[in-house]
């Protein structure tokens, strides 16, 4: 009888579930067509000839990344945008970056008298370059503060900007990222976070710190990650934009008001979901404060980012994920079901406990039950085929339409082979990458429940840029 | 309609008389007499049937497998129809660009000689620089793909207001008439905006009153910008009738560029000044005033001063920031007669506004606010100011970081750093 009820359960939770990914695909279709119709070459021409574009700086926090420092920084500072800076911030780390940093940028120690606007570890020391080659670059030396989260809050007390991107020294921009950013804010001044759709660079092939020959990943994990991405930013986080109901701007890649974000506090240092627990509370101060807002998905891809490889980072890193998102549940409960919160608080929250945050473990029960089943007979095999047919065959239509939008987009790849190597993950992704996943998040709600010391780790690169 | 009903038999049924289908409802009831059997449906009984065949669909099964099996239906078929639609745009994209390429290879460079042109060609000129005979040797590529071509080129060319030439090669390349076809046709309108205005092209009135009052608010923004350029009667009457709208940065971006357009062509300007002194819109307002530096008359530039006591802060810090890129002397003592009025924003605004006229007058009166003030900010001006004032106010500067407390001299030393530095740069960037 139990089971029988956990059946009708399990059944309608994934009806529901695809009737929400229709209507997000339905939303992203709207939002991505809308935007598609302003040109590239009308964003630049108005920003090129203008003396009234905001300043726009970006951060990025580097940690022992002495393998590719050098060729990240050359890539970030290859932004064809008139006004911006780029803020490199040494978070303590134990190799050479700093040192490369200094040798191959000519910088110079500057006096700075520090002002703590949001907090962080110490403050040591600010490095700018007498190359003029360089003039757009700053570097924040400063103690090791343990987190992503940390490192950022040093580079905002030092920028003057009235936007600032963040993103991770290793990620490549593209050279119009800032662009593409910056002209939704243009059109609608109450845009306090924008967020660029963001790929993967493993397979690609770099020249002069820029991406010259993108392709999908060879290896099987990074392009599983691309397809998973794709799906994330094209159809959840646009489908969530055009409704003003996103939750979350990757800490990849995302465009965010400054003061707004010092106003709401800043980066917190503990929290393991650092990028959506911000977001969460500039939407939380922007709606208590009766602030307008509004958050946005561009569908240009402006990032790429070298994922794991390797299983043992991809676990890390899910666990990481895992934990973040239960921790960022538990800290903004008071959120739900508040109109108060907007949109945020009577609709995304709830979605994201029920559709992200317990999906895991429906899933993971769900296979158990499965296994159950099998050994006692109670299996009706050609029900499970039939449901398991329309299961699969909608991811596939899922994953169709991810690589159909991100054409529509503009292409993240050179050639359109590419896609058909997209497609030929979305054919095994369910059997060799979901599962893991969804035992990794499992481990990371775990990990936080059990209050499980928790460990960053290093992403280990691969270093394969070449100058 | 002629349906063919087989649900367990292939034999034909003796067709049914109309009369009995149609005195039957449309029901289980008609379809169990015609099992097997083919009938003639016409109007609303056709949409009846294939209700009631879905209604029925795989009725033996659970509504559980039969939803299933509509997902791995629907999901087949919309498949299908992506990989249509993929393919068929990948073909249009690739033709596209094959077609630009060649266009681009035979006419960018012409184009490019053209449009950088700063006397007006002739027609035969420009025939001759893009080696045809006539107008009619332009119709060898669609008009939009000259448009593209063109676009492109004045991007690159976006610090030149005003091109003298585009005017004409667009339309004898017949790109003009092709746009003009996208707006008679309501085809692709944003985007066919965005080119008249990024150009700016000047297009037939009548075609952009259409969209003047269209319920998309970027369409009818860009129609009203467009009519601007375009308009010989009236130009400025949607931006007098808008002014008083708020307005997100992109339209007062792309309003600097038409007016700067207009200047360059000595076009008649609206009244600048008296718009922002009439404007209810405080950031318009402020905007208005900073175009007064770039695009206004003698006069109005000269009158700037008047804004010092505005009631709107924007307006103050406008008229001051148009001061200081001008370097106008002769408001430096209105400056210093309305500081004390003044909020601590507005004060700082002053203090750069003072600083960079460099008469040396008014060391003492840095010396003064930075002794006095609790601001930081305040306190980091007046000394940014110190060091930039004059090569006197630079000894003072000095003078104060000596008798400065360690903690303080942290802040006299990133100044002179910074400024020290930026003089290095710009000498490294000379040599």
């Amino acid at each position: 009888m139990l089971l029988y009820f956990y059946g009708y359960i399990v059944f309608f939770y994934s009806l529901t579930l695809m009737i929400s990914y229709v209507t997000l695909l339905i939303l992203s279709y709207r939002y991505s067509t809308r935007y598609l119709r302003w040109t590239d070459d009308h964003i630049r021409h108005s920003v090129d000839s203008s003396p009234y574009v905001p300043g726009v700086s970006i951060v990025a926090p580097a940690y022992n990344e002495e393998k590719t420092i050098v060729d990240n920084v050359q890539s970030l500072l290859r932004q064809d945008y008139p006004n911006f800076e780029v803020c490199i911030v040494n978070d303590g780390s134990k190799d050479k970056t700093l040192e490369l940093m200094i040798e191959n940028f000519d910088l110079i120690e500057v006096p700075y008298e520090y002002v703590h606007r949001v907090g962080c570890a110490p403050f040591k020391q600010m490095f700018k370059s007498t190359n003029p080659k360089y003039s757009r670059l700053t570097v924040v030396n400063k103690v090791n503060g343990g987190t992503k989260a940390d490192a950022v809050n040093a580079g905002l007390n030092v920028i003057t900007n009235p936007y600032f991107i963040n993103t991770d020294v290793d990620c490549v921009l593209s050279r119009d990222a800032i662009y593409q950013c910056i002209f939704p804010t243009l059109q609608d001044h109450s845009i306090i976070a924008v967020s660029g759709t963001m790929s993967m660079s493993n397979g690609s092939r770099y020249e002069d710190g820029q991406l010259v020959d993108i392709r999908p990943p060879r290896q099987l994990i990074p392009l599983f990650q691309d397809l998973e991405y794709k799906r994330s930013f094209l159809i959840g986080k646009m489908g969530w934009s055009e409704i003003n109901a996103m939750n979350n701007v990757s800490g990849g890649y995302g465009l965010f008001k400054t003061d707004v974000v010092v106003a709401a506090g800043g980066y917190a240092s503990d929290s393991f979901a650092e990028d959506m627990d911000m977001l969460t509370r500039m939407i939380g101060y922007c709606c208590e404060q009766q602030i307008p807002y509004r958050v946005v998905q561009i569908p240009h891809t402006c990032c790429w980012t070298e994922g794991p490889s390797t299983f043992k980072i991809l676990r890390r890193q899910r666990v990481r994920w895992g934990r973040g998102l239960i921790q960022h549940m538990h800290k903004h409960t008071y959120m739900m079901f508040r109109r108060k919160y907007g949109r945020l608080g009577m609709l995304t929250f709830p979605y994201v406990i029920l559709y992200e945050f317990l999906a895991p473990v429906i899933e993971f029960l769900g296979l158990l039950t499965l296994i159950y089943l099998i050994f006692t007979g109670g299996v009706n095999w050609n029900t499970f085929w039939v449901m398991f047919g329309a299961v699969y065959l909608f991811s596939m239509m899922l994953s169709s339409f991810v690589v159909f939008y991100d054409y529509l987009c503009g292409g993240s790849y050179n050639s359109n082979r590419g896609y058909w190597r997209l497609l030929g993950a979305a054919l095994i992704e369910p059997f060799l990458y979901h599962p893991f996943i969804v035992c990794f998040s499992i481990r990371g709600y775990i990990n936080y429940i059990m209050g499980t010391r928790a460990v960053w780790g290093e992403m280990t690169r691969t270093g394969t840029k070449k100058n | 309609m002629i349906i063919y009903i087989c649900e367990k038999s292939s034999i034909f049924a003796p067709e049914i008389e109309k009369t009995t289908i149609f005195s039957t409802k449309m029901s289980g009831v008609l379809l169990n007499i015609v099992e097997g059997a083919y009938a003639e449906f016409y109007g609303l009984d056709v949409f009846l049937y294939y209700i009631y065949s879905i209604r029925t669909w795989m009725q033996e099964y659970s509504w559980q497998v039969r939803l299933s099996y509509a997902i791995i239906l629907a999901c087949i078929v919309t498949m299908i129809v992506l990989m249509f639609l993929f393919a068929r745009n990948i073909r249009r994209r690739r033709n596209y660009e094959d077609a630009y390429e060649h266009c681009t290879k035979t006419y960018e460079e012409p184009f490019f000689t053209i449009i950088h042109d700063e006397n007006m060609l002739t027609d035969q000129q420009i025939f001759e620089l893009c080696d045809v005979e006539n107008a009619d040797d332009f119709q060898e590529y669609n008009g939009l793909l000259y448009a593209d071509i063109i676009t492109h080129i004045r991007m690159s060319l976006h610090n030149i207001l005003y091109l003298p030439n585009l005017q004409r090669l667009m339309e004898l390349t017949g790109a003009r008439l092709a746009l003009e076809g996208q707006l008679k046709a309501r085809r692709d309108v944003l985007q066919t905006l965005q080119i008249i205005n990024t150009l700016p092209l000047v297009v037939n009135e009548g075609l952009l009153a259409v969209y003047t009052s269209h319920n998309r608010k970027q369409v009818s923004q860009l129609a009203r910008i467009s009519h601007m350029t375009s308009s010989s009667s009236e130009p400025y009457l949607y931006f007098l009738n808008d002014m008083n709208e708020p307005h997100d940065p992109w339209y007062r971006i792309t309003i600097h560029r038409i007016l700067g357009w207009k200047r360059e062509q000595n076009i008649p300007m609206p009244p600048i000044q008296m718009l922002a002194n009439t404007c209810e819109n405080p950031k318009m307002a402020a905007f208005l005033v900073e175009e007064i530096s770039y695009w206004g008359t003698e006069q109005e530039k000269k009158d700037l001063y008047n804004y010092f006591e505005d009631p709107r802060v924007d307006c103050r810090l406008a008229a001051l920031r148009s001061i200081t890129r001008m370097g106008q002397a002769d408001c430096e003592q209105r400056i210093m007669d309305s500081y004390e009025s003044q909020p601590q924003v507005v004060r700082r605004a002053m203090q750069h506004a003072l600083c960079s006229f460099h008469s040396g007058k008014y060391t003492n009166f840095f010396v003064s606010i930075y002794q006095g003030t609790p601001s930081h900010i305040s306190r980091q001006t007046a000394l940014e100011c110190l060091y930039n004032y004059t090569a006197e106010s630079r000894v003072i500067f000095e003078e104060l970081a000596q008798s400065a407390t360690e903690e303080q001299k942290v802040l006299f030393d990133q100044i002179r750093t910074t400024y020290q530095l930026q003089e290095k740069l710009n000498q490294n960037q000379e040599s």
